[in-house]
């Protein structure tokens, strides 16, 4: 609401109601020639008169403009100015009434989001502590595995949990990211540990995960996401691709990287994917190392715009494949990563697993605890 | 903020029963809320049981696009319409194929090869 007054309108109305007083005084001194004593009683009524019309409209409202002002200041309790005159006073009273009404909205929304901040917060020490803390020890597989949220809450996941002496493996991106897709990825990875012991095969875990998902997310939303089963006895892996990044396998005997299309379909896209997936073994051999990456790692931008791409990220799987020692090999392409993308903001998630077939039933003390990697 | 227009395309036959979308430029989470709003609202107003998008032009897509392509198809089966791509570029047609995407929703090489599909 727009408020307008002209000018000096308070004290044009003291000026004019004191004239309005005084002029029977000045009249009667000069044409009706009373005498001191009706004189001094019109003089005294005009004073009366005239200190009436200052305190009723300059003092009283100037007393409530400053007490509520300086019960503001003083972060007291307060209350609207309830001055309607057209005049200054009206002007100040709108004014104090409006800003007030603004800090109370400035107030509400930053006590909210104050709030919503906590939540966030608790939100996402509850997904945290979903994604394994430490990677088990896998007997002949070599295994790192880290994730990083571009917010609060992301929609990349991945879990290493053994089951019936296989060890079964799943990395996973949700559409988009933020507490959406971290929503998605905590059902997901609920219902990886819920369904596994009834799952034989990767095939049958990622179908019944979907059965399950795809009636309670959004149409909008789905999770690309490929399974991994290894078993320590006969060192053989099989996965299961759904609709995920691809497979880098690094083959140590020709020193090259084999890109393999996961397949499938993701999670969450169609109701009933059992004939969809399929569940294929990757052959490997000693040394050879398995990286999996989410979206992030290839989408990850630097200052010219320029994205890593599946170019850049095999091109450093050959390089440093033969580093013999999965840790090396996360920390070498991490350190690429993060040379490349440089000083500039990433806005999705990233995560990074190797895996190394070894020789050895591997029983290495390293705690292989979840870093947060500096990408 | 990515570009994308869409265009729908002149019926050649009146009586014909599906429409043509054009889209050329890029979606991605920029512009990917307010396509979402257009194509929802086109598709419910629409009368013809069928809708083709040409992606001819359309050189990017997210997988947040992915996902407006997804509950589109799903919106559309529940009202019996059918929802169908065309000349899909390579770089988007990788996208497609890496999620699935063209396992659920038809895709076809040419505008004549899906509508003579649907014209028999």
């Amino acid at each position: 609401m727009l408020y307008s007054t002209s000018r000096y309108r308070s004290f044009k109305k003291i000026i004019l109601l004191s004239l309005l007083f005084f002029l029977p005084v000045v009249v009667s001194l000069n044409f009706l020639e009373l005498d001191t004593i009706y004189l001094n009683v019109l003089l005294g009524f005009a004073a009366i008169a005239t200190f009436f019309v200052l305190f009723k409209i300059f003092i009283k409202p100037l007393d409530k403009v400053t007490k509520e002002i300086a019960a503001l200041v003083a972060s007291k309790p307060y209350s609207r100015l309830n001055i309607f005159s057209k005049d200054e006073f009206g002007l100040i009273a709108f004014f104090f009434n409006d800003i007030t009404k603004n800090i109370e909205k400035i107030s509400y929304m930053l006590k909210e989001g104050s709030r919503m901040s906590e939540e966030l917060s608790i939100a996402s020490s509850i997904q945290q502590s979903v994604l394994p803390k430490s990677i088990p020890k896998i007997p002949f597989l070599d295994t790192v595995a880290k994730t990083r949220s571009a917010e609060e809450i992301g929609g990349d996941s991945f879990a290493i949990t053994p089951h019936n002496d296989n060890f079964f493996i799943y990395i996973g991106d949700v559409t988009g990211h933020g507490a959406p897709a971290g929503l998605v990825m905590m059902i997901t990875n609920t219902l990886f540990e819920v369904l596994l012991p009834k799952a034989k095969k990767t095939k049958d875990l990622a179908a019944s995960i979907n059965k399950l998902l795809k009636p309670r997310v959004n149409s909008t939303m789905f999770m690309t996401t490929v399974f991994f089963r290894f078993d320590p006895k006969e060192k053989r892996m099989f996965y299961t691709g759904c609709g995920h990044e691809h497979i880098l396998v690094y083959r140590a005997d020709e020193g090259v990287t084999e890109v393999i299309t996961t397949g499938g379909i993701a999670l969450a896209m169609a109701e009933d994917i059992d004939k969809i997936v399929e569940e294929k073994e990757i052959k490997l051999k000693p040394n050879d190392v398995v990286v999996l990456y989410s979206d992030g790692i290839t989408e990850a931008i630097n200052d010219k715009q320029e994205l890593f791409g599946l170019e850049r990220l095999t091109a450093c799987v050959t390089k440093y494949g033969h580093l013999g020692d999965s840790l090396k090999i996360f920390e070498s392409i991490s350190k690429d990563v993060t040379e490349f993308v440089g000083e500039t903001i990433q806005n999705d998630d990233m995560t990074l697993i190797c895996m190394r077939l070894t020789d050895l039933d591997f029983k290495s003390d390293r705690e292989q605890t979840m870093l947060v990697t500096n990408w | 903020m990515a570009k994308l227009d869409l265009n729908v395309l002149d019926k050649q036959i009146a009586s014909d029963d599906f429409l043509v979308v054009q889209f050329k430029g890029e979606l991605d989470k920029t512009n990917v809320e307010d396509v979402r709003s257009v194509l929802t609202r086109f598709t419910s107003e629409m009368k013809e049981n069928h809708l083709i998008f040409d992606l001819t032009y359309f050189n990017f897509t997210n997988s947040e696009g992915v996902g407006t392509f997804v509950s589109l198809f799903y919106a559309m089966q529940s009202n019996n319409k059918h929802l169908y791509f065309c000349t899909v570029q390579p770089q988007v047609m990788d996208v497609f194929n890496a999620v699935g995407l063209t396992k659920i929703i038809p895709t076809y090489d040419s505008l004549e090869s899906v509508t003579s599909n649907l014209i028999k």
